[in-house]
C-alpha cells in the first residue's frame, strides 16, 4: 500500500547504491505479477472493445478458430473475421510492442544519459523518422508497393540515418561524450524539423498525409507491422534487460562504474545502440507518440523505486499496458472517428503523471 | 489507499478530458458560409448541361459601373466599400478564381494562388502561395482587391494597413454556399447579371441530374477516401454535401464532423457499396484497394465499384462542382447515367 512513500524514500545514498548493485536472486517480483494481470486485462478489453460491435462470443470463437489444433465451425460473418483478425487484434499487439519498446528505450536513455528528460526521441530518432517520410512524400514517390505499406522502412532508415550521424558527432576515438550527444540529438532534431516543415508548406497537397504519418497511430495497422519491430525490439530488449544491474551502476556515476570493472564505453554504445533501434523500429510504425517513453518509466520508479533490474521489466510490461489502453480510447471515445493516439497519451499520461510527482513529494530519482 | 485514489482520479481525469474531446469534436461546425442567397426561379430547361471548361476560353465582360459605388459584407462581418469595378484582383484560393472566370470577371484579375490551375488563362496569371502568403509579393503587385479565404496571421491587417481592400470569404461548404459566394463575388466585383446565369446554369444542370435519379430507388453506400490513413469527408465539408445532393449514405457521416479520421473498423463495418478515392495521387487504386488485407468483405472491393476521382474537381468549391456532381452521378449510378 505505501510503495509510494517507499519509493520517496530510496535515496541514493552509499548504502541504496550498493544494495542496487549486488546480485538480486531473481529479477520477478510481485510488481510483475501485478503488471502482467493489468497488461492481459486492457489487452482482452482492447479485444473486446471498438468501433465495430462484435459480440463477444464471436470475437473469442474468432481468435480461437486461428490456434492449432482448434477447429471451429466459422459460420461468422466475413466482415467480423476481417475486423477482429486483420484489423482489431494486430492493432492492439503493435500498439503493445510499441509502448513497451518507447518505454523500454526511455527507460534506458534517462539511466545512460543519467538524465530524468531523456525521452527515446532524444537524439534524432523521430525527427529522423518524419523527415525520411516527408521527403519520399514529397518526391511523389509511391509509399506502397504491392499493397504493402513502406512508410515503416522508410521511416527505420531516416531514424538510424539521423542517430549515426548524431553518434559520428558525439563519438571521440572509442568515446562517446553523453552532454555531447545530446546536443547533438536535440541540434539535429532542430535541423531536420525545420526541413520537414518546410516540406510541408511547400507542398500543401501532400500535408495531410504527412501530417498523419508524423503524429502516428495504429489504425491502419496490419501484422506485417509486428515482423517490420520484433526483429529489433526483442534483441534489443534481451540486450538492455541483461544490463539492468550494471546500468544502476552507470546511472550514479561512469567513474564508479569503471573503478567496477565495467567497460563504460563499449556498455554505452551498446545499451543506446540497442535502444536507439528498437524506438527506431517502433516509430516506423507508430509514427511520434510522445509522453509513453518518459512517463511510464518515472511512474515506475516512483511506485517500485529506481532499481534496473526490476525496473525495466515492468517499463516493459507497463509501456505495452499503457499504449494499448490510450490507442483503445483513441479508436472508442469518437468513433467512428479516430482520435490521434499522442493526444490521448499526454491528456491522459500527464494529469496521472503529475499525480504521481505530487505524491512524491518532489523527490524524484533515476 | 493511495493506489485506488490514483486510480480514482486517473479515470476521472480521462473521463473528463475524453467528454471535452468529444464535446469539441461534435460542436461548433455549424459555420454558414453566409451573406445572401441563391435566386433559383426558372425552373431548368430540360438537358440543361453547364460545364465549366478549364480548357475553353473565358473572356471577360465589361463590368457594371452603375452599380458602385457598392458595399457588400464579408465571411468575417466587414464590409468592404469599393468606388469602382476591381481591376486588378488578387484571387488567393482555386475556386475563387475559377468562380471569376466563369462571371466573366476573369480579366479583372492579376494575381491567383498557386493551385489555380483553371482555365488555362489562369496560367498567364502572377502566382501567390496562399498558405503562407508573402504580404511583399501581394503589395508589389498593387491589388485594387484581394480575396482570401485563410489568413496564417496578420496577413488581412498588413494589407488593409497598406490601403489594399481584402474581402475575405471561406471556403464554402455546401452547393448552397457556392451560389451564396458566386453572388456575393458578381456584386463586388461588377458582375451580378453574370453571376445570377451562373447560377441558375448551374443549378439548372443539377436539378436535371437529380430528376434522373427519382426513379434510382435508395442509393449506394459510399466511403470517401481522402488519403491513405482514412481522413474522409464528413457533415459540413462540401464533398460530403455533393454525396447528399446525390441521396447516397456517406459512411463518414455517422462522424459528424467535417473531415473525420474515419476508425478502419468503422469502413469494414459500414459496408460501403461504393469506394471513391481522392488519393490517386498517392498511389492509390481500385488494385492497391483490392489488395488490403481484411477489405475482401466490403461490397465495393466484391463488386469491383472502386473508383479514382480527381480530387481538384470534386473537392474545390466553384463552378466545377457541377462536373463534380455529374462524374460522380455515372460512378454511383451506372444504370441512370450510361
Amino acid at each position: 500500500v505505501n510503495f509510494l512513500r517507499r519509493a520517496a524514500q530510496v535515496e541514493f545514498t552509499g548504502g541504496a547504491s550498493s544494495s542496487m548493485t549486488t546480485p538480486l536472486r531473481s529479477p520477478f517480483r510481485l510488481c510483475h505479477l501485478f503488471g502482467v494481470v493489468v497488461l492481459v486485462a486492457v489487452g482482452l478489453l482492447a479485444l473486446a472493445v471498438g468501433t465495430a460491435s462484435v459480440p463477444l462470443e464471436a470475437t473469442v470463437r474468432i481468435v480461437l478458430s486461428h490456434l492449432p489444433f482448434i477447429e471451429l465451425d466459422n459460420d461468422l460473418p466475413e466482415a467480423w473475421r476481417d475486423i477482429i483478425w486483420t484489423n482489431r487484434l494486430p492493432r492492439v499487439l503493435v500498439a503493445g510492442l510499441a509502448g513497451a519498446t518507447l518505454a523500454l528505450a526511455g527507460a534506458t536513455y534517462q539511466g545512460v544519459f543519467r538524465n530524468p528528460l531523456a525521452d527515446p526521441y532524444l537524439i534524432g530518432v523521430a525527427t529522423g523518422a518524419n523527415l525520411a517520410v516527408t521527403i519520399v512524400v514529397v518526391s511523389g514517390s509511391s509509399l506502397s508497393t504491392h499493397s504493402v505499406s513502406l512508410v515503416p522502412f522508410v521511416a527505420f532508415t531516416g531514424a538510424v540515418a539521423s542517430v549515426a550521424v548524431v553518434y559520428g558527432v558525439a563519438r571521440v576515438g572509442n568515446t562517446v561524450s553523453v552532454a555531447t550527444l545530446i546536443l547533438a540529438g536535440v541540434a539535429l532534431s532542430a535541423l531536420s524539423t525545420a526541413i520537414t516543415s518546410y516540406l510541408m508548406i511547400k507542398n500543401t497537397s501532400n500535408s495531410l498525409t504527412i501530417f498523419s504519418t508524423v503524429l502516428g497511430g495504429f489504425n491502419a495497422t496490419r501484422w506485417i507491422d509486428l515482423a517490420w519491430v520484433l526483429p529489433y525490439a526483442v534483441p534489443a530488449a534481451v540486450v538492455i534487460l541483461a544490463h539492468g544491474r550494471i546500468l544502476n551502476v552507470l546511472s550514479l556515476d561512469e567513474e564508479q562504474a569503471q573503478y567496477l570493472g565495467v567497460n563504460v564505453e563499449r556498455t554505452k554504445l551498446l545499451l543506446l545502440g540497442a535502444a536507439s533501434l528498437a524506438a527506431a523500429a517502433a516509430v516506423s510504425v507508430s509514427g511520434t507518440i510522445g509522453f509513453v517513453g518518459l512517463i511510464v518509466p518515472h511512474a515506475v520508479r516512483l511506485a517500485w523505486g529506481p532499481d534496473n533490474r526490476q525496473l525495466l521489466l515492468m517499463t516493459i510490461i507497463l509501456g505495452a499496458a499503457f499504449l494499448i489502453g490510450a490507442d483503445l480510447l483513441a479508436r472508442y471515445v469518437d468513433r467512428p472517428s479516430e482520435i490521434p493516439v499522442g493526444i490521448i497519451t499526454a491528456i491522459c499520461g500527464v494529469p496521472f503523471f503529475l499525480y504521481l510527482l505530487r505524491r512524491s513529494g518532489g523527490a524524484v530519482h533515476l | 489507499m493511495i493506489r485506488s485514489t490514483g486510480k480514482l482520479i486517473w479515470t476521472l481525469a480521462c473521463g473528463l478530458l475524453a467528454t471535452l474531446a468529444v464535446v469539441a469534436a461534435c460542436g461548433g461546425d455549424e459555420a454558414d458560409t453566409g451573406a445572401g442567397t441563391a435566386t433559383q426561379t426558372a425552373s431548368p430547361a430540360a438537358g440543361a448541361t453547364y460545364q465549366f471548361d478549364c480548357d475553353g476560353d473565358h473572356p471577360g465582360t465589361t463590368p457594371d459601373t452603375q452599380a458602385f459605388p457598392v458595399e457588400v459584407t464579408d465571411d468575417t462581418g466587414v464590409t468592404v466599400t469599393l468606388e469602382e469595378p476591381p481591376a486588378a484582383i488578387a484571387a488567393l484560393s482555386a475556386g475563387h478564381t475559377e468562380m471569376l472566370y466563369a462571371m466573366a470577371a476573369g480579366e479583372q484579375l492579376i494575381a491567383a494562388d498557386n493551385f489555380s490551375d483553371c482555365p488555362a488563362a489562369a496560367a498567364e496569371l502572377e502566382h501567390l502561395d496562399s498558405f503562407e502568403p508573402s504580404v511583399e509579393a501581394i503589395i508589389a503587385l498593387a491589388p485594387d482587391l484581394v480575396i482570401m479565404t485563410y489568413d496564417p496571421g496578420d496577413v488581412r491587417r498588413s494589407l488593409e494597413d497598406a490601403s489594399i481592400p481584402v474581402f475575405f470569404v471561406n471556403s464554402p461548404e455546401s452547393v448552397e454556399g457556392v451560389y451564396d459566394q458566386i453572388l456575393l463575388l458578381g456584386e463586388v466585383t461588377g458582375h451580378v447579371a453574370e453571376s445570377e446565369a451562373l447560377v441558375t446554369e448551374m443549378s439548372d444542370a443539377i436539378e436535371v441530374i437529380e430528376a434522373s435519379l427519382d426513379g434510382a430507388g435508395q442509393g449506394p453506400s459510399v466511403f470517401h477516401e481522402v488519403d491513405t490513413s482514412y481522413y474522409s469527408a464528413g457533415p459540413g465539408s462540401f464533398v460530403a454535401d455533393l454525396y447528399d445532393i446525390l441521396r447516397v449514405e456517406n459512411i463518414a457521416t455517422a462522424t459528424g464532423e467535417p473531415f473525420p479520421l474515419l476508425n478502419e473498423e468503422a469502413i469494414i463495418d459500414g459496408a460501403p457499396d461504393v469506394i471513391i478515392l481522392a488519393d490517386e495521387a498517392a498511389g492509390e487504386s481500385a488494385e492497391t484497394v483490392k489488395a488490403r488485407a481484411g477489405w475482401d468483405s466490403i461490397p465495393a472491393v466484391q463488386g469491383d465499384r472502386i473508383y479514382a476521382v480527381d480530387p481538384h474537381i470534386v473537392s474545390r468549391p466553384g463552378p466545377r462542382l457541377v462536373e463534380a456532381i455529374r462524374t460522380l452521378a455515372k460512378l454511383l449510378y451506372p444504370d441512370e447515367f450510361p
